[in-house]
């Protein structure tokens, strides 16, 4: 980390578009890992993740807080999920289960595994979809980065842009959280 | 958690599991874990649950690279877009923007082009042209290929027939097919040369080897072959075959195909002949087409010789013989003629004369003694036939001709009737006498056999009896002649009718109907019915209807015209009639004359309506004294008043309505008078149609009085003063207004406001007041603004008085402002060119918005379709 999330901010405010690179590497997954909670679809998630960098930086120069820029990232892929959501819902056309429902095309990729077992399984994976999603911001963003985002522990603490000792305490509350929720879901299931 | 000593520990397992712990750290918490159980087991329960998540959520991570390929995509997106991106409402703002722009000015272009005419819209180019004559080509070519058809088949048929026929005559004759069509190859080149190639290739060349001809000219028309001439000619060698065939001639009158079937019927006794030498044959088919559809076709077949007998039968059957009818025929001829002529005797000796020069005789003679001593007659006369018409044309000097009729009546076939009748019954007659000669058989069947003879003989001299009645008609004719001697006419005796009627009007119908009567007792006169009769409002009548000599009449009706009143209506008929006799009357002297019907009305004036009537409308300064003094000129001047009123109100509300008469001699004098008790403002006179019921002796009068002040004046004059002081000049004004006798409707001073103080007064003056009014104006202040209109001359305005209106405003006060153009002027022009310009564009935009929209809309649609094909080829049914 040679430069601070703020200084690269600032740059990228001053239209220096290899400082808005970096801190899109840096904050790729954290928005992967919030979009696919609620999108639940890989790759809708990744063209609303770019979408949203794409939207970052058109508008960089009007956020006011530099500090604050993960939030406000954050807020950016909400409202540009909004929006395409709205989209969607403007196509009539769009049947759904066409694009977002993975059940469908896992069904239909994989015809050796029976579907029995392919819907417990989705079932037991959209407990634990809700699970994480009731998880309180500071909780859920660690945890959906190293299941959803796939980072290990650096990349969660570069991408949260947390120190290590406050991202320990936030993986093992946020863990206990979690286990609880399902046991709680999967008695309710 | 608090007391667990391995809370240090356990704190640490997730962060281990994730891969947080430093090489330090890991060390000492695997040490611990292998040392610990219940760590160790939270640890593996950790893992568990941490495998167990991340294998479930596994199918969510992005694929390796997303950071990668977030920037890649970044940079690809702000390549293609080196400009700073816009808010999309602006870019749609800007679309819309562009696209009413374009659409607007499409439509001026538009506009401009219709209005040139220059828009290549297939309804804005004259197309009379191509069309009409396009369908001219079609229908030309229609016709001509059903036409030409229809010929052809007509032809080939007849040739066909022809060559059947022609095995048994070895004749050998040529048919040639040709086809000249320049005039019409301008027209429809494509389409008439079709049905050319088509004929070319089936009937190549035909040679017929006998050197018959068939000429077939004809006409088609609309589809119709009218054949006009067909002639076959056939070679002296085969004349039992061609005998056999029907008449060529049938061929003029029948129509297209009949006409060609017969020629193939005609053809038929030489047909066989043409199908050996077919190839060699020519058929000639010559089309003249004049005018487009018409096929003028011939087909030629060589031959010398006509038909004999086809000729003789033509010329044959239409007249008839002489012989055959003198040798035949039993005619009955016969006549009647009416002659006029002065003596009859004398011409019956004449016809006797003339008949028996012509060998004829007097058959019967009739005659009758008429009323008037004149004679009539019928005279029979029998005449051979032949010599009937001689007869007739002698007997044209006798006299005068009044009518002729000739007829002949042929009974030949009653009389060849009556004679197989005869024979039948003279064969049944010698059949019966046989039966009796040889007298077989019964008592009972002679006396039967008797029995019939008789009828039959009977039978027999009837019809001989007819016989012979024919005969006799028909070897004389039969003559008969009306004589009518010529009349002498006679005088007719004439009767003349008069009657008179008479309408009086007088004053004292008592003694006018005393003194008619007088008149007509005086004249010998008879009255026939009279009555007098007084009706209400003091009106009499009198009727007198009287019988008078026709000598006296004069005297009587000019006694009555002299009677004290005036005759108002007059009416004398006089008819003259014609009574038995034929000829005109000799001597209108010679008329009887029958007594005059005298009719007299008499009647006073009391109720009947004038004809003329005036109607007036005065304006008076006083109603009340107008009305008096109307009242008393009526009286001096004898009229009389039938209505009169006066309603009094205010003095300017006051009228008064009077409806009075007077004699026609007096009525001026009075007149003069009434228009002396004021002003004239209307005034009518109007004649009632000239009825029964109307007099001239007297005349109406309608009049209304007005008050002055209530009639409008006709000149208004509108001041404006400004007044240096003007309450002064106001009360001034008002002051001589009053002295002057004006009349003030509405007077105001305005001295609210001490800057400007105002005044308003209008009133009505009398012309002659008027000087001193403008001088009171003048001194009142200065004018500034002057007004004078006169309206229309309509009845209720008067010419004696004056309105006026004027407003007194202070020297100094800025009250009279122009009409500058103010800002508010100019911000409702600018409004209102920039709306004009608007509705200008927005009619421009329209107009492009309806050229444009269809072709989107096609656009539109046709990509729908080809979208929903493509889809429903490839997609893939869903799951």
């Amino acid at each position: 980390m040679i430069d601070t999330d703020e200084a690269l901010v600032r740059r990228a405010q001053q239209q220096d578009r290899a400082a808005f690179e970096e801190l899109v590497r840096r904050t790729a997954r954290l928005l992967y890992a919030h979009l696919y909670l609620e999108i639940r679809d890989s790759h809708l998630t990744e063209d609303l993740v770019q979408e949203t960098f794409l939207q970052a930086w058109r508008s960089i120069g009007q956020m006011t807080n530099p500090r604050g820029f993960r939030l406000w990232l954050l807020t950016v892929a909400d409202s540009v999920r909004i929006d395409a959501a709205r989209r969607t819902a403007r196509k009539k056309r769009t049947v759904p289960g066409k694009r977002g429902d993975e059940m469908s095309l896992r069904i239909a990729a994989s015809p050796e595994v029976e579907p029995v077992k392919v819907m417990e399984q989705n079932e037991a994976r959209q407990r634990a979809m809700d699970a994480l999603r009731e998880l309180p911001d500071e909780y859920r963003l660690p945890l959906t980065l190293r299941y959803l985002g796939g980072a290990n522990y650096d990349a969660i603490s570069a991408q949260l842009g947390l120190s290590n000792g406050s991202l320990r305490g936030l993986l093992n509350r946020g863990m206990a959280r979690l286990r609880e929720r399902l046991k709680v879901k999967d008695e309710e299931a | 958690m608090s007391n667990d000593p391995n809370s240090h520990v356990t704190g640490l397992i997730e962060t281990s599991l994730a891969g947080g712990l430093n090489d330090q750290e890991r060390i000492a918490f695997q040490d611990h874990v292998r040392d610990c159980a219940s760590c160790a087991a939270a640890l593996s329960a950790a893992q568990e649950f941490d495998g167990s998540i991340a294998s479930l959520l596994s199918d969510a991570r992005p694929d390796p690279g997303l950071e990668d390929r977030m920037v890649g995509a970044i940079r690809h997106s702000a390549r293609s877009r080196s400009t700073r991106p816009t808010h999309p409402m602006v870019r749609r703002a800007a679309i819309g923007i562009a696209a009413t722009i374009l659409l607007g000015g499409f439509g001026y272009l538009a506009s401009n082009a219709i209005e040139d005419g220059t828009f290549p819209l297939p309804s804005l180019v004259p197309r009379a042209y191509s069309v009409g004559s396009g369908q001219a080509l079609s229908a030309i070519s229609r016709d001509d290929r059903t036409a030409h058809s229809t010929f052809y088949e007509g032809v080939r048929q007849a040739v066909m027939g022809r060559r059947e026929s022609a095995s048994h005559g070895q004749s050998s004759f040529t048919t040639e097919i040709e086809q000249h069509d320049q005039s019409s190859r301008p027209i429809a080149e494509g389409p008439i040369r079709e049905p050319t190639l088509e004929l070319d290739k089936k009937l190549p060349q035909v040679s017929v080897p006998d050197g018959g001809t068939l000429l077939l000219g004809g006409q088609v028309l609309g589809g119709q072959v009218v054949p006009q001439e067909s002639t076959y000619f056939r070679p002296g060698s085969q004349p039992q075959q061609f005998n056999a065939k029907p008449s060529e001639q049938d061929l003029h009158r029948l129509q297209a195909i009949e006409g060609i079937k017969h020629v193939e019927k005609g053809a038929d006794a030489l047909a066989d002949d043409i199908h050996k030498d077919f190839e060699h044959g020519k058929v000639t088919l010559r089309r003249a087409t004049a005018s487009a559809g018409m096929l003028d076709a011939s087909v030629d077949l060589s031959d010398e010789t006509k038909s004999p007998q086809g000729q003789k039968r033509g010329t044959g059957g239409q007249q008839s013989s002489p012989a055959d009818s003198a040798a035949g025929r039993k005619v009955i001829r016969s006549g009647e003629m009416t002659f006029e002529v002065d003596s009859f005797d004398s011409t019956i000796m004449t016809i006797t004369k003339i008949v028996g020069e012509e060998g004829g005789f007097v058959s019967t003679t009739d005659s009758d003694k008429l009323a008037n001593g004149k004679v009539k007659g019928t005279i029979v006369l029998r005449v051979p036939p032949g010599n009937l018409d001689t007869l007739v044309l002698k007997l044209r000097g006798i006299g005068d001709l009044k009518s002729q009729k000739i007829n002949a009546q042929d009974i030949t076939k009653q009389y060849t009737d009556l004679q197989s009748e005869l024979r039948a019954a003279r064969a049944m007659e010698d059949r019966l006498l046989d039966i009796i000669k040889t007298g077989k058989g019964e008592v009972k069947d002679l006396l039967e056999a008797e029995k019939q003879l008789g009828v039959w003989r009977e039978k027999i001299e009837q019809v001989e009896g007819e016989m012979r009645y024919d005969d006799n008609l028909v070897s004389l004719s039969t003559l008969s002649i009306t004589l009518i001697e010529k009349d002498i006419k006679n005088a007719a005796y004439v009767s003349e009718t008069e009657q008179v009627t008479m309408a009086l009007e007088t004053a004292n119908v008592e003694s006018a109907y005393d003194k008619a009567k007088e008149a007509i007792a005086a004249a010998k006169g008879r009255i026939v019915q009279s009555d007098l009769q007084q009706h209400d409002a003091g009106q009499f009548s009198g009727t007198i209807m009287a019988a008078l000599p026709p000598d006296a009449a004069d005297g009587v009706i000019a006694r009555l015209r002299q009677l004290d009143g005036r005759v108002a209506n007059f009416q004398r008929q006089r008819a003259q009639k014609s009574q038995e006799g034929t000829g005109a009357p000799l001597n209108a002297s010679l008329a009887h004359r029958e007594d005059v019907t005298l009719s007299l009305t008499m009647y006073n004036l009391a109720n009947v309506e004038p004809r003329r009537s005036v109607s007036l409308l005065l304006a008076a300064p006083s109603v009340d004294e107008s009305y008096r003094k109307v009242l008393d000129a009526i009286a001096s001047a004898g009229g009389r008043v039938v209505t009169a009123s006066v309603n009094r109100g205010k003095p300017e509300q006051s009228t008064a309505t009077m409806k009075f008469d007077i004699a026609s001699d007096k009525a001026d004098v009075l007149l003069a008078a009434v228009r002396a008790a004021g002003e004239v403002v209307h005034s009518e006179t109007s004649d009632n149609p000239d009825t029964q019921n109307v007099t001239e002796a007297k005349r109406g009068f309608v009049l209304t009085i007005e008050a002055l002040a209530a009639a409008a004046a006709r000149e208004t004059q509108q001041l404006k003063i400004a007044s240096a002081s003007v309450p002064d000049g106001f009360n001034d004004l008002l002051n001589v207004v009053v002295s002057k006798g004006g009349r003030v409707i509405s007077s105001q001073l305005d001295q609210q406001d001490r800057e400007s103080i105002t005044g308003v007064l209008e009133f009505e003056i009398s012309r002659d007041a008027s000087a001193a009014i403008d001088a009171a104006v003048n001194k009142a202040g200065e004018i500034i603004g002057r007004n004078i209109s006169r309206s229309q001359d309509t009845q209720n305005t008067v010419d004696s008085k004056i309105q006026f209106h004027i407003d007194l405003l202070e020297a100094n006060s800025p009250a009279v402002v122009g009409e500058h153009k103010s800002v508010w002027g100019s911000i409702r022009h600018g409004l209102e060119v920039s709306a004009t310009g608007l509705l200008e564009s927005l009619t421009m935009i329209v107009i492009g918005f309806c050229f444009v929209a269809p072709w989107a809309l096609i656009i539109w649609i046709v990509w729908r379709i080809l979208r929903k094909r493509s889809k429903g080829v490839t997609a893939p049914v869903q799951p």
